[in-house]
Parts: C-alpha cells; sequence; structure tokens
C-alpha cells in the first residue's frame, strides 16, 4: 500500500513539471526502496498510475463538458468514450507498473525494506 | 544471472517508453498523446470565458489592453501600430497557431515534413508552381515598404511571442496526433498565406481542357460552346456607364494558333474549386432606410474548421477597425471603420496562361526563344519527408515563369499541362498586404482607390461604401492587355508573341461610383459590356447569382440590415426558372412509370427556392447534371470540361433539335425530347436507388446535398457533417457540399457604424473549445450577430467577457 500511494503522489507531483515518461523513473525509484515483490510492486505501479490518470481525465472531462472527449473518441472510431478511459488508464498503468517491477528486479537483496521506518 | 535479468528489465522498460513516446503511422504517440498531464486531455477547455489576467510580453512599446466579448472576438486598444500588429499576432497565434503554420506549410510544399512521404507529390507541386518563390517576390515589397514591413515584423514578434510560451502540453491538440512541433513564425509565411489565398483564387486554369476541346470539335464549334461573351448577362459594371478614361492602343489582333499539343494527357482535372466566388453589394443612401448605404459580402470559399477566418478590432489613435482577418497576416482584411466599409469577390481574369518550352537538349540549360537560345535558371527545391530521406527538386524557370510538368511527367494536379511555363500574376512583384492596411485607415473614396491601386493578384471586385453615401465598386487587379481570347488556349514560347507586355492602365479598371440605380453589386459574372475597351477573360462565373441579387436589389427600397441578410439567404433558382418549365414541357409522360410520374408530378409543383425542406431543387440538380453528361460527354470527352449553364440553357430553349443533343455513340438522331426524358429516367433511377422509393426525408434538399465543414487536416470527428441547409451552386446562398459563404457579412456604415456577420466555425481553433464551432448552427440557419464596434475599453460592459492586459518584459 506504502508503494502504491507514494507512486501515486510522486509521479503525479513529477508529471506537473516533468514530460509523461518521468513516471518511469519515479516509479522505478519508489520500486527500488519499496518493493516486496515483483507482483506486488508491478500491481502498485499499475494502479497508482492507473487511477490517477483515470481520475485526472475523468476530472478534466466532467468539468469541461465531455466536448474535447467525445470529439477523440470519434476521431479514434471508438464505439463508445468510456473506451478512452479505460485506455488512458491502462497506457498510464502499463508504463508505471512495468518500471515500478523494473525498479523491484533492481532492489538489493541483502537488505530487508519492510522493515523500514518508513513503512 | 541477476545481472542478465536486469539487463532485460531495463531493455523492457526502455522500449515500452520508447514505443509509447513514438508515431506509428497515424498512430499518435500513445503515451504522450493520453498523458492527463500532457496529452490530449490538456487541451479541452472548460465553457465560459478564463479569468482576465495581465501578462509581460517581450517587444511592445507601450501596454496593450485587449477585450475579449461575447463572441471571443479579441479588440485590440494599442498607443501604436507596432503594439497593434504585435498583440494580433500574439492573439491570433493564441487562438489558431496550428491553423497558421499547417496553411502556410501547405501553400510552400511542406506538408510532408509533417506527414510523410503521402504528400509528397502535393509538395513537389507546390514548389513547381513557384509558390515560395512568389511569396518571396511579395516579401521584397513588402519589406521595401515602411508600413508592411513594421506590421509583419510586430505581427511576426507577437505570434512568436506566444509560441516561446509554450511547453508541448500546452501545443495545439493537432502537433499531438501529428507529433510534431510549431517553428518560429516568420514574415515570409505572411506572404505565403497571401499566395495561398492567390493560388486558391487565380490559380485555376483551363487552357490544357480548351485546347483538348479545340482539337476535337474544331475552331468554329468551340467558339460556338465557349464563346467569348456569355449569350446571357447582367454585367457588374451596368451597362451604359460612360468611361471616364481615353483607352490605350489595343494589341494587333493575330488570328489564335494553339500550340502542338502532342503531349496532351487525358485525365480528370484537379484544381482549385470553379465555384471559388462570392457576393457582395451595397445598396445606396437613398433606397436605405437607414439613411446611409449598407454593404453586404460573403466571399464563397471551402469550409473548413478551424474557419479560415478570424474577427478582430484594432483600435490606435489613429485607426479603429473591425471585421475578418485571415490567421497569419496582419491587420483586417474584409471590414469598416468608422468612415468606410469595403468587402470584395473574385474577380476571373485570364492570369495564368502556358506556354510550351522547347528545350535544346536533356539538360534543359536552354530553350528555343525568339529565334536564338535563351538560358533557363534552375532553383533547387529539397523537399523534407518525414521517416525518409528528403526530395531534391530542380525546378526550371523560364521568361514566363517555372514549368511546372516536363513533358512525359505525371503530376499531382492534371489539369497542369506537360512541358509548359507557367505565366501567373502572382509571381510578379507585388504588395497586396499593403491595401489592406490601408483601407484599414481609409477615411474615404481617394483613400479607398489609392489603397486598392496596390492590388496586382488574385484580383477582387471591392465594394465600397461610406458615410458620406458613396457608393462604389472597382474590378481591380492588375491586367495583362491582351487581344481578344489570347491566353484561352495553350500558347507558344518559342517567341515573345504572346508574352505578357503592357498592362491596362490601374485607372482604367472597370469601375463604378455612385450609378443612377442606387446600388453596385458582383457575383464573379463577366464584368462589363461590350462597351469595354479591353479583354479580360473569356469566361467568368455564369449569369444566374449577379441576376437574382439585381433583381432583388432593383426591387428594394427602404433596405435595412436585415433586407440585406435575407439576399444573402435567398435560396431562387433562376436556372430553374429559366430551364425548368421548358424541359418539363419535352417529357411524354406516357412513357413514365408509376415511380416517375410521382417525381415528375413533386418537380412540377416545386416553388423553384433551394430550400432545404423541398424536394424539387435533389430532382433539378441530379437531373441537370446528367442531362450536362448525355450532351456534352460523347462530343468532348470526360477529360476535359463542360460549356457554361448558358450555352446549355440557350441550346434548350431554343435549339431543341440541336447536333449536340445527338448521342453519337447512337444510330439515332436524339433531339433534346429524347435526352431529356432519358436524363430524367436516368435520374428518378438513381435517386430512387439512393434514397428510397418514397419521396420523404431522405429526399429533402437539406439531406441530400448534407452539408459537411471538414477539419483542415481532415482529422475525423473534428468536423462538422450533415448540416441541414439550402442555396447550392449558382444560388445566391451559394452553399454547397463542401463549400459556399465562408464568411457572410452586413455593415451599415452612419454617425458610427453598425455591422452583422457570421462565419461556419469559430473564433478558437481548438476542437476542446465551446468556440470551436459554435457559430455553424446560427449560421446554418441563415443568421448573423451584431459584432461589437468600440470606441474605447470598457464601452460595453455587457458583452464584454474578459480581458487581458499586455506590458512589455
Amino acid at each position: 500500500m506504502i508503494l502504491f500511494i507514494l507512486i501515486l503522489l510522486a509521479t503525479a507531483i513529477a508529471q506537473v513539471f516533468l514530460p509523461w515518461w518521468s513516471i518511469v523513473p519515479v516509479s522505478f525509484v519508489c520500486a527500488l526502496f519499496f518493493a516486496r515483490s515483483g507482483k506486488q510492486s508491478f500491481l502498485a505501479g499499475f494502479f497508482a498510475v492507473g487511477i490517477s490518470w483515470f481520475v485526472y481525465s475523468f476530472f478534466i472531462h466532467w468539468k469541461t463538458e465531455g466536448l474535447l472527449t467525445q470529439k477523440v473518441s470519434e476521431m479514434m472510431s471508438l464505439p463508445s468514450l468510456w473506451i478512452l478511459f479505460v485506455l488512458t488508464s491502462l497506457i498510464g498503468g502499463i508504463a508505471g507498473g512495468t518500471s515500478a517491477w523494473a525498479g523491484y528486479i533492481f532492489k538489493p537483496k541483502k537488505r530487508n525494506l519492510q522493515r523500514s521506518p518508513y513503512f | 544471472m541477476k545481472i542478465l535479468k536486469r539487463i532485460a528489465a531495463l531493455l523492457l522498460t526502455g522500449l515500452l517508453v520508447f514505443a509509447l513516446n513514438t508515431r506509428f503511422g497515424n498512430i499518435p504517440p500513445l503515451g504522450k498523446f493520453f498523458s492527463p498531464f500532457e496529452g490530449f486531455w490538456r487541451n479541452a477547455e472548460q465553457p465560459g470565458f478564463p479569468e482576465s489576467k495581465a501578462l509581460k510580453i517581450p517587444g511592445l512599446k507601450e501596454e496593450v489592453f485587449v477585450e475579449f466579448d461575447d463572441m471571443l472576438v479579441p479588440h485590440i486598444f494599442a498607443k501604436n501600430m507596432h503594439d497593434a500588429y504585435l498583440v494580433q499576432g500574439y492573439i491570433t497565434a493564441k487562438h489558431r497557431l496550428w491553423q497558421m503554420e499547417f496553411q502556410t506549410h501547405a501553400a510552400a510544399g511542406r506538408v510532408s515534413e509533417i506527414v510523410g512521404s503521402m504528400a509528397k507529390e502535393y509538395d513537389r507541386f507546390q514548389r513547381r508552381i513557384g509558390m515560395t518563390y512568389a511569396a518571396e517576390q511579395a516579401l521584397e515589397e513588402i519589406m521595401k515598404n515602411p508600413v508592411t514591413k513594421e506590421a509583419t515584423e510586430a505581427y511576426a514578434s507577437g505570434v512568436n511571442a506566444y509560441i516561446a510560451e509554450l511547453k508541448p502540453r500546452d501545443y495545439p491538440i493537432e502537433y499531438k496526433i501529428l507529433d510534431y512541433a510549431p517553428e518560429p513564425w516568420t514574415p515570409l509565411k505572411s506572404a505565403l498565406l497571401l499566395k495561398y489565398m492567390a493560388w486558391d483564387l487565380s490559380g485555376a486554369s483551363d487552357d490544357l481542357a480548351m485546347t483538348k476541346i479545340l482539337e476535337r470539335i474544331g475552331a468554329e464549334k468551340t467558339a460556338e460552346l465557349f464563346p467569348s461573351y456569355p449569350s446571357i448577362i447582367d454585367p457588374i459594371i451596368p451597362s451604359g456607364v460612360p468611361l471616364d478614361f481615353e483607352p490605350v492602343p489595343l494589341p494587333a489582333s493575330a488570328p489564335e494558333l494553339p500550340a502542338e499539343s502532342e503531349s496532351l494527357r487525358a485525365s480528370l482535372p484537379s484544381q482549385p474549386d470553379k465555384d471559388n466566388g462570392s457576393n457582395n453589394w451595397v445598396i445606396g443612401a437613398e433606397r436605405s432606410a437607414t439613411g446611409y448605404p449598407i454593404l453586404a459580402n460573403d466571399p464563397h470559399l471551402s469550409l473548413n474548421l478551424p474557419s479560415l477566418w478570424y474577427m478582430v478590432q484594432l483600435i490606435t489613435p489613429d485607426m479603429n477597425v473591425c471585421g475578418v482577418s485571415l490567421p497569419g497576416a496582419p491587420g483586417v482584411i474584409l471590414g469598416f471603420n468608422k468612415k468606410i466599409a469595403w468587402g470584395v469577390t473574385n474577380v476571373a481574369p485570364d492570369v495564368t496562361d502556358w506556354y510550351k518550352i522547347h528545350f535544346k537538349d536533356a539538360y534543359r540549360n536552354e530553350y528555343r526563344y525568339k529565334n536564338g537560345w535563351q538560358k533557363t535558371r534552375k532553383r533547387k527545391e529539397v523537399i523534407r519527408i518525414r521517416g525518409e530521406e528528403p526530395v531534391v527538386d530542380t525546378v526550371i524557370y523560364t521568361v514566363f515563369g517555372p514549368v511546372a510538368l516536363q513533358a512525359g511527367e505525371k503530376g499531382f494536379n492534371t489539369s497542369t499541362p506537360q512541358g509548359y511555363a507557367m505565366r501567373w500574376a502572382a509571381h510578379d512583384s507585388s504588395n497586396e498586404l499593403f491595401t489592406f492596411l490601408s483601407l484599414n485607415k481609409a477615411q474615404n473614396y481617394e483613400q479607398y482607390t489609392e489603397a486598392i491601386s496596390h492590388f496586382i493578384c488574385p484580383a477582387q471586385n471591392f465594394a465600397y461604401a461610406d458615410n458620406e453615401k458613396n457608393i462604389a465598386l472597382w474590378v481591380n487587379g492588375r491586367y495583362t492587355l491582351k487581344r481578344k481570347d489570347q491566353g484561352k488556349f495553350l500558347l507558344d514560347g518559342s517567341t515573345d508573341k504572346d508574352a505578357w507586355k503592357v498592362y491596362i492602365p490601374q485607372g482604367q479598371n472597370p469601375h463604378v461610383k455612385n450609378p443612377s440605380r442606387g446600388y453596385v453589386s458582383s457575383a464573379n459574372q463577366y464584368p462589363v459590356d461590350s462597351l469595354y475597351p479591353y479583354y479580360l477573360n473569356w469566361e467568368f462565373a455564369s449569369f444566374e447569382r449577379g441576376m437574382r441579387i439585381n433583381q432583388r436589389l432593383a426591387a428594394m427600397n427602404r433596405a435595412t440590415p436585415d433586407s440585406m441578410r435575407s439576399i444573402q439567404n435567398d435560396n431562387y433558382s433562376l436556372r430553374a426558372e429559366y430551364i425548368l418549365p421548358t424541359l418539363l414541357s419535352q417529357i411524354d409522360k406516357k412513357s413514365l412509370s408509376k415511380q416517375e410520374s410521382k417525381i415528375f408530378q413533386i418537380l412540377s409543383s416545386w416553388n423553384l427556392y433551394n430550400n432545404p425542406d423541398e424536394y424539387g431543387p435533389t430532382i433539378f440538380t441530379t437531373w441537370w447534371n446528367l442531362l450536362n453528361d448525355l450532351t456534352w460527354k460523347d462530343d468532348l470527352g470526360n477529360d476535359t470540361r463542360y460549356p457554361a449553364p448558358e450555352t446549355l440553357i440557350r441550346l434548350l430553349k431554343e435549339r431543341p433539335d440541336s447536333e449536340w443533343f445527338d448521342d453519337k455513340r447512337t444510330k439515332k438522331r436524339e433531339v433534346l425530347s429524347d435526352i431529356a426524358l432519358k436524363s430524367f429516367q436516368m435520374s428518378c433511377d438513381t435517386l430512387t436507388k439512393r434514397l428510397g422509393n418514397s419521396v420523404s426525408v431522405a429526399w429533402k434538399w437539406g439531406n441530400f446535398k448534407s452539408t459537411a465543414v471538414l477539419h483542415l487536416a481532415k482529422i475525423p470527428g473534428f468536423g462538422r457533417t450533415k448540416i441541414f441547409s439550402g442555396g447550392g451552386s449558382g444560388i445566391v446562398n451559394a452553399l454547397k457540399e463542401r463549400h459556399g459563404p465562408s464568411w457572410r457579412t452586413v455593415i451599415a456604415p452612419g454617425a458610427t457604424p453598425t455591422a452583422f456577420g457570421i462565419y461556419p466555425g469559430g473564433q478558437s481553433g481548438n476542437p476542446g473549445s465551446p468556440f470551436y464551432d459554435n457559430m455553424i448552427d446560427p449560421w446554418s440557419r441563415g443568421e448573423l450577430k451584431e459584432i461589437l464596434f468600440e470606441d474605447c475599453p470598457g464601452d460595453n460592459t455587457k458583452r464584454v467577457k474578459t480581458s487581458m492586459k499586455f506590458s512589455t518584459r
């Protein structure tokens, strides 16, 4: 859970200032310190970025009354504009999850960060 | 082992990021594009107006204040001209950056840089017709003139100040879809934009088609079908207006000897739309309810989003002008100030001619000219192509102009003859921008005529009204002094016999001021009667729109802006009035099937208005088109063109047994009644198959015509389709499927001017803005919006919704 929250917050802050792919190094570094397993780190990264992308895009959609969402979903000939949110969440999620997993792979074996004072 | 795993993990992550950050084919970079922090989501705008703000930009001399009204029209208050144009550039870029850049890339033949090799042939063609060369010629003149130099440079600084503020996440959505970035704006781009318009309005040429026709049917029949003076005419300059000048001597009339044309290729032409035209008129003070003249204007062009036009008001201590601008050019193009109003329609003089070039050898360094060999000039064009090696193309320039296509070379534009040099008025040095910037400030008739005297190409009918109650119209441009029919066909480039040598003195261009009939008007038709001493072209737009406008104006007293609006939306079909009774009388009703009889009945009871709810226009238009096919295709082929509507109208009414009605492919000798019946039955068949048996909703003209305003780069979902509207080709309300009134305005000068306007789009070029297409619906209903014309900031607190204050950084 800590990894999930950490990636969610850290990537959101990073993306305000940096390009979208800043989620990759940020998730990677977070996982480097706080990952427990490959699966856990992937899921934490996937849901952290996926949910933040979903929530933010939905917020924009709601605030702008879906004007552009409708047009972009027509541009892509999507059967429903909700698929746009699915795609957005999936793309963000896969990027976040993969980088968090990679962070876990790089995690030094010896130290047990589960007992970190930050936990 | 661990190392390998780590490398694999890094590689996988790296590849993923790369893949999500790269464009594949038509698919935008997915990560970049879908990110709500950076991608398309960022382009969504909230309903309503942004908060007022103050900001600092480089280059301003003094503070500038901008008010935005409820249509998002900027009213720019500056203390000097430089600052006004600079902020105009900034604000226009803020709303239209992608469009501004894309249009100038399109003009310059640089689309391949954005979309890859699919635009290669288009780009090559733009280079071959010398678009950048033409823009460079214009830029030289623009820079020589202190007014246009200051304006274009300040405008460029403004655009660049805006671009400099942008991070990739702020780019217009089209940059994100196509994955590229804006480049700095330059005055050359303003020149390119004006040449883009010039090509659209004066680039079309039928010389190749006419030469093919001449070869097929001979000189006599060509003259019969394609006369050099129309058979039905209501000229722009009313008949009987005496000449106020002494004509210069005419060139010697030589018999037409078209150049040999062994390499004429058979193919369908693709070139600027023939219906690129417009309406404008001014009704005089004595016929108007306001006590002052009223001017109306609606330019007919391809309808796109973002719209071609952008409304703006520019206020400085010595200028207050309002109207529409072209995004990419400083100043107001069509509009009004406190004293005067002006509007334009296109003139179609023959300003594009083609000369056969005989090269000495395959090196094309020399060509035969006046009993000797003349050297060519070669211009290297590098076409950069996204994802591929650049293509280098050498364009050969002769004394006439560039050779667009070499003999045997396939071209993007198939109405272009091969092995011919192009002589085009838009290649000549000129400064059309100076005309517009001068009109913006003009206070009276003399200043208006001074301003338009600088206008060379594309020639325009400049309608004029002022609050001293003058009305006028100049058919203005620079016209070569030609012998009759010079350049109707392809010409010989080995002599200077048919070269352009002298021009008609500008002051002798057709014009009329305060005519006794009390109104002036133009609808691209033949500008003069046979008393005008000079030849301008053999063909102009057909008579219908001009004649109908004149009928309406002549019957009008106590006109108001709303009566002008009603003319702009006039859907009456003069063509149908001329020929429908004749056509219907040709049909032998006994030979019709039940369905055909029903359709015949509906057409017979049609009120002749192309209103969207009518079925008649659907049937009549289809019938007219098929009647043309059946009459002309067997004689002229399908790689040329058909005669003007007047020719067929005259034949229908006067010579029903004309040989042209005979289908040469059959043994029978057909007359009008045969092909009228055949084309009527074909129409019924086609329409029934397409729209169903029951003549109902789908048959309505508004649904059948189904107007669409598409995105400039044809991005699906970003345009508006199925717009239910009336009008059509040859109708005053010239609204066709993809083409029509790109701006409608009515301006009533007076103590203070009152003006109305609307265009099929919106002020914002952003598909995610509520102001992207907000004017389309009222436009399609024929409504106009009152234009806010302010004197000082804070004049209208009700309509002004937000503001921006600029100071220098």
